[in-house]
């Protein structure tokens, strides 16, 4: 493993300090689950490594001005424990308690896993559908993104070398709003999601009338898709049985189109039935029972 | 490499170190701590075996940086005991009867301590869920999570005895004539604790990996990239050049026999001419570090002239295809004839014909491959993690030249085998290396590593063609099957003749033909794996059965009730079974119990 | 949809070597303190096997099992017991500590008719004591070993054993490949979405015929572990090749079944008592997992009408068997 310059800056004035003035391949280490696997596998060779695990401020769960804020080294393990998030945003709940193992879970960081970029992220398809925004932090300044907008490939991100994401935020739904997220693994835990659908349905008050609706896509692009045209069936429209299964339909057609000509384009095409269908069901019992 | 000044309390200690910022937490425990109850098995977060807390949260350490931990109060299995008192989760593996190999033990203890700590009342989903990121390959974790249902209650002060509840569930089903001097029986019958369990709940079971000597060198194997190739030329000036390299072998060096193997010596020690497999052994270097030992891997320098590979079992039998060793690739044909099975497909009603194929396994113990050897007084000795010490005593002593009784092979704790740790792994390479440089050598095995180059379950080609009478009295079976041994025979031999003796199942046939055909590839070698290819079997005669039992409309339950063997049955080699053949009695006992716990049991009756 | 069935697997396992002698040996010594010492040359990879011999020898001897203290596995002091495969070692090493162990036993029972004036036939020897059946004479054992001191007697043994079995005929394989069999019959309980392949093994019943349970926790050990070593055979584990290159070598792309995803098991412990067989013992590692895939496979398609030969049968395979067909 090649040597390289170690910094753990307490604050983050002092990161962003550090990232700007030091030189060649530089890296920041979130949680590193990913990044310590690839650097002594030498598939990355960093010159520079700014640790942010023990900088300050930079892990918390508030709520502000009708916002839910998110420190980007918060781990998974507090979104899942925050009462706030299972409330109000349960698919970000749901897609981050999927995640990994309860070891990964204790250690890797929100905005690592977004930075990581992979076409199979747990967190990202949640945070498109409460379209949430990311905050890009530089001596320079600042700069804001929706999420999917900063994800340009298999990991591959347009952050520009001096900046660190710090913050994830998003309008928190309304009280007529259910989500949720559902992702096929080959194993009950400690899987990487094969297809995974994450899903926000709003409706106008005291109806099954769709106010407005979010789906998103995991694993059939090199990065996580919104489904807009599988929205548009539901907006506007009261939900039902028979709606559901037309939505289900264009999600398919929309996950064809994305995979190519793969050799997992037949099992995908099929197994994102499965799993759209499921949680839209259950989407739709509990619009319902409320 | 600039060190980093670091402080954090380790197990209630407050501890002050400088670290290389590159070393993860997993080797500062292990290192320069001593702390070997933090086990490493995959590198990459997957198998929970190096878990340890992080204030009171379970992380595994392999994916740590060292100085991360600055400033945070971490705790190993080490740190569990108080007063020389186990911790109830420890007390209750014990009981729970939770240990096997004890490799997963630590990293599960501590991964379901996060959890009691945080909730003291869990749920049994609650529990799952917390050692979810625990591997375990032995248990099937059934005990594990009993052991953490029998800590609460240890933990809630609930003394209740535990083992004699845990008996409840299995059902021994008594032999009425059990013999009346049954009251003189006082051990035999009884779940006593394991002798090794305490060693293994605490972290003191020492596996080779875990060992340390004074002096030690660090050996590494350079393998193969590429499937198939004629060996060139090996240049090692370079690796031998580099600072603290002590030792850089190959086949040259080797005193002795070049070949070992269980069945047949055909695996080369080091290639000395010929490739057959992506991970064969080419050269070895033992250095005073690991980084030094890697470094030099890269120096040696190999010409090869690459050959195409033949990767295909159906065209490795074929006449002209390309050769892995000598001028065939079938190893074996193994012929069984029992009856005239013509004769009983005429007599059958009924004929089915099905074709099967399994794939390679891979035996994933959690403990990666590790040996150390020493040479001292003439005495080569090997600490390793093995299934057969006596065959790798002998190996060694005939590679090295030397006499059995100079060679002493000792079994260290082992991680789990599964048939895995039946070939020779580090024990020769370790061996040569001591044998070398006069100093003990460890060589531990990455999982990667371990995956190329141990054993693996041979994948199977099996045709199966099944005859009965309308009765549903099977009356012939005529199959033929391909098995891939890969690049080397391993148990391969052994392996195809116990699936052709057992491809009838525990089915009274009275007229059999079976041929099988064990074949070298360019694979990966196959050998022993739990179920020596009786699992292959077993796919192919139950699924056989069903398909059976449907066309002559009976059920799955009455067509094996209807033929099972008893005692005064003939096998398929003819072998008169005249007591303790318990296939009915396994049969109902199990029926029984299904119409007592399982939905839809009708369907099998 | 969620679809549920189950099936039925049998198996059968001869012990030991295939036609093959596969001998093995082992030492014991009794110390003048009534505590043992076993010289196994069998490894005890976790099954446990260092536990089961100490129970053979403890109760040959008459001695408590904590009092036997057992090195294996060591070439330098403990004779050869061959691999720890074939499911052979509770039956084969295991008979070969009870000879040794009854060798020990044979001169502290000699002594003890001596001492007590009568057949060396009726002496019992259990709970540290020596009995004369049918009478109320006995002496302890710790007066035995006294005894033994004072006139120079070592209580040592040897035994070794090799299951009676014969070379296969060469044109036809008939002989005798096992000195005797394991049997077992597993019965599965599996949920099948049909929509995205996922399967789950819900229960499996297993019913082994392990001879007589020495230890039975142990048993219940190897068939749970079993049971799920074989669940991952026949719908998860596959090491995956790429011109003879696998491309699935680690944990994190080779997946082993975790703690969530266990059926239930029930075990069930047969006892057809095998006469050869150390206290009528067999043996049971391997026997555990064989009949689970086929249970799965039998039960998939009493689920769904699908027949499955290829395995394991992935989320893909399902899929592609059930939904494409007739594309191919």
């Amino acid at each position: 493993m090649q040597e390289f310059k170690y910094f753990a800056p307490s604050d983050i004035n002092q990161a962003l300090k550090i990232l700007d003035s030091v030189k060649g391949d530089k890296r920041i280490l979130a949680g590193g689950t990913d990044l310590v696997i690839a650097i002594r596998e030498r598939k990355i060779n960093p010159e520079v490594v700014i640790d942010l695990k023990n900088t300050q401020n930079l892990n918390y769960i508030k709520q502000e001005n009708g916002y839910i804020k998110i420190g980007s080294m918060s781990t998974f393990t507090d979104v899942i424990e925050s009462e706030l998030i299972k409330r109000k945003a349960r698919v970000l709940h749901e897609s981050c308690y999927s995640m990994g193992s309860p070891q990964i879970r204790n250690w890797a960081t929100i905005g690592g896993n977004i930075i990581n970029a992979s076409p199979a992220t747990d967190s990202v398809p949640a945070l498109m559908v409460l379209d949430a925004t990311v905050k890009l932090e530089s001596v320079s300044g600042i700069r804001e993104f929706k999420v999917q907008d900063i994800l340009k490939g298999i990991n591959k991100t347009n952050l520009n070398e001096n900046e660190i994401l710090t913050e994830i935020s998003f309008k928190i739904p309304s009280e007529n709003t259910v989500t949720g997220f559902r992702k096929l693994g080959r194993r009950a835990a400690l899987s990487i999601a094969r297809i995974s659908i994450a899903c926000l349905i709003e409706v106008e008050e005291n109806t099954m009338r769709c106010r407005d609706a979010r789906i998103a896509l995991g694993a059939v692009a090199k990065n996580p898709i919104r489904a807009t045209s599988a929205e548009e069936v539901l907006i506007g429209k009261d939900i039902s049985q028979k709606l559901i299964d037309d939505c289900v339909e264009v999600i398919s057609e929309i996950a064809v189109k994305n995979i190519g000509n793969r050799p997992s384009l037949p099992f995908k095409r099929q197994s994102i039935k499965g799993i759209s269908r499921e949680l839209l069901n259950r989407l739709y019992m509990e619009l319902w029972s409320n | 490499m600039e060190e980093v000044k670091i402080s954090f309390i380790l197990n209630d200690e407050s501890v002050s170190v400088e670290v290389d910022p590159r070393k993860r937490l997993l080797d500062m425990l292990r290192e320069d701590f001593l702390l070997t109850g933090v086990k490493e098995g995959c590198s990459v977060g997957e198998c929970g075996a190096c878990t340890v807390l992080i204030d009171g949260r379970a992380v595994t350490s392999c994916l740590v940086l060292a100085p991360q931990v600055n400033g945070h109060r971490v705790t190993t299995i080490e740190g569990l005991q108080k007063n020389g008192e186990l911790h109830p989760l420890q007390q209750a593996f014990i009981d729970s009867g939770a240990v096997q190999c004890g490799f997963c033990t630590p990293g599960m203890i501590l991964a379901a301590k996060a959890l009691l700590d945080r909730n003291p009342h869990p749920t049994r989903e609650d529990i799952k869920t917390a050692i979810s990121g625990n591997l375990c390959r032995c248990t099937g974790y059934e005990k594990i999570i009993k052991a953490v249902e029998t800590a609460v209650k240890y933990l809630e002060g609930k003394d209740e005895n535990n083992r004699t509840n845990d008996r409840k569930k299995t059902e021994t089903l008594k032999k009425l004539t059990e013999e009346a001097i049954s009251d003189d029986i006082r051990v035999i019958g009884k779940s006593i604790i394991r002798k090794d369990a305490l060693k293994k709940t605490t972290g003191e079971a020492l596996f080779a990996g875990d060992m340390r000597f004074e002096n030690m060198l660090y050996g590494k194997v350079l393998r193969s990239q590429v499937p198939h190739a004629i060996l060139k030329n090996i240049d090692t000036t370079d690796a031998k050049s580099l600072p603290g390299v002590k030792a850089v072998l190959t086949y040259k060096d080797i005193p002795g026999a070049n070949r070992v193997g269980i069945i047949l010596k055909d695996e080369p020690v080091l290639v000395d001419h010929k490739i057959a497999r992506i991970g064969d052994p080419i050269a070895l270097v033992a250095a005073e570090t690991q980084e030094i030992a890697e470094e030099a891997l890269e120096r040696i320098k190999v010409e090869l002239e690459e050959l195409p590979p033949v990767v295909d079992v159906k065209e490795a039998i074929k006449e002209d295809s390309v050769k892995v060793h000598g001028d065939t690739n079938i190893i074996a044909i193994k012929n069984l004839i029992k009856g005239d099975v013509e004769e009983g497909f005429r007599k059958s009603d009924i004929i089915v014909e099905n074709h099967y194929k399994t794939n390679f396994v891979s035996h994933m113990f959690i403990e990666p491959e590790c040996g150390i050897g020493s040479y001292e007084n003439g005495v080569i000795t090997v600490w390793c993690s093995s299934q057969n010490v006596h065959f790798d005593r002998a190996e060694v002593a005939r590679v090295l030249n030397m006499p059995r009784s100079k060679v002493r092979v000792i079994q260290a704790e082992t991680g789990g085998g599964f048939g895995g740790k039946l070939d020779i792994s580090t024990q020769c390479y370790a061996a040569l290396l001591a044998y070398y440089t006069k100093r003990p050598v460890k060589i531990i095995y990455s999982r990667v590593e371990s995956t190329m180059a141990s054993s693996k379950r041979h994948p199977a080609i099996i045709r199966c063609k099944t005859g009965a009478t309308k009765e549903g009295k099977l009356m012939a079976l005529d199959a033929d099957m391909i098995l891939d041994t890969g690049a080397y025979a391993s148990y391969g031999p052994g392996v195809i003749t116990r699936t052709v003796v057992h491809i009838t199942g525990p089915y009274d046939i009275p007229n059999v033909k079976v041929k099988g055909h064990l074949v070298y590839t360019n694979n990966p070698m196959a050998g022993a794996m739990r179920g020596f290819g009786v699992p292959q079997a077993a796919i192919v005669h139950e699924s056989q059965m069903d398909i059976l039992a449907k066309e002559l409309g009976i059920s799955p339950y009455e067509i094996r009730k209807r033929n099972v063997l008893k005692p005064g049955s003939y096998t398929a080699t003819n072998q008169l079974l005249t007591s303790s053949v318990g296939i009915e009695k396994t049969l109902d006992a199990a029926v029984e119990k299904a119409k007592e716990m399982l939905k839809g049991w009708e369907g099998i009756l | 949809m969620i679809k549920t069935g189950i099936g039925i697997g049998c198996m059968w396992y001869g012990i030991g070597n295939t036609g093959l002698p596969n001998p093995a040996a082992a030492f014991v010594e009794v110390h003048s303190d009534c505590s043992a010492t076993l010289l196994t040359g069998c490894a005890d990879i976790g099954q446990g096997s260092n536990t089961v011999l100490a129970q053979i020898v403890a109760e040959t001897l008459g001695i408590d099992f904590e009092d036997v203290f057992v090195t294996s596995a060591d070439t330098g002091v403990t004779p050869e017991a061959g691999a720890t495969s074939a499911s052979r070692q509770t039956y084969i090493s295991g008979n070969a500590c009870k000879r040794a162990a009854e060798m020990a036993r044979q001169t502290l029972v000699d002594l003890a008719a001596d001492l007590l004036q009568d057949d060396k036939d009726k002496i019992l020897l259990k709970d540290k004591m020596a009995f004369v059946k049918d009478t109320d004479k006995s002496i302890s054992m710790a007066k035995l070993l006294e005894e033994c001191d004072r006139r120079g007697i070592l209580v040592i043994g040897s035994g070794s054993f090799n299951p009676d079995t014969t070379y296969l005929d060469a044109q036809t394989m008939a002989g005798i490949p096992y000195a005797t069999y394991a049997f077992a019959t597993h019965i599965a309980e599996v949920e099948v979405n049909t929509e995205t392949g996922e399967i789950k093994v819900k229960k499996i019943i297993a019913a082994h015929d392990v001879g007589k349970a020495v230890n039975p926790s142990l048993i219940e050990g190897q068939i749970e572990g079993g049971c799920l070593m074989g669940a991952g055979y026949a719908l998860l584990e596959e090491v995956l090749l790429s011109n003879g290159r696998i491309t699935n070598p680690n944990l994190s792309n080779y997946l082993l079944f975790t703690a969530k995803d266990v059926p239930e098991v029930y075990p069930i412990i047969v006892e057809e008592k095998e006469e050869t067989g150390p206290y009528g013992a067999k043996g049971v590692g391997e026997p555990s997992l064989i009949p689970t895939a086929p249970a799965i496979l039998n039960a998939i398609y009493n689920a769904t009408g699908e027949r499955f030969t290829d395995i394991p049968v992935t989320q893909e395979r399902f899929i592609e068997q059930t939904y494409y067909k007739f594309d191919k």
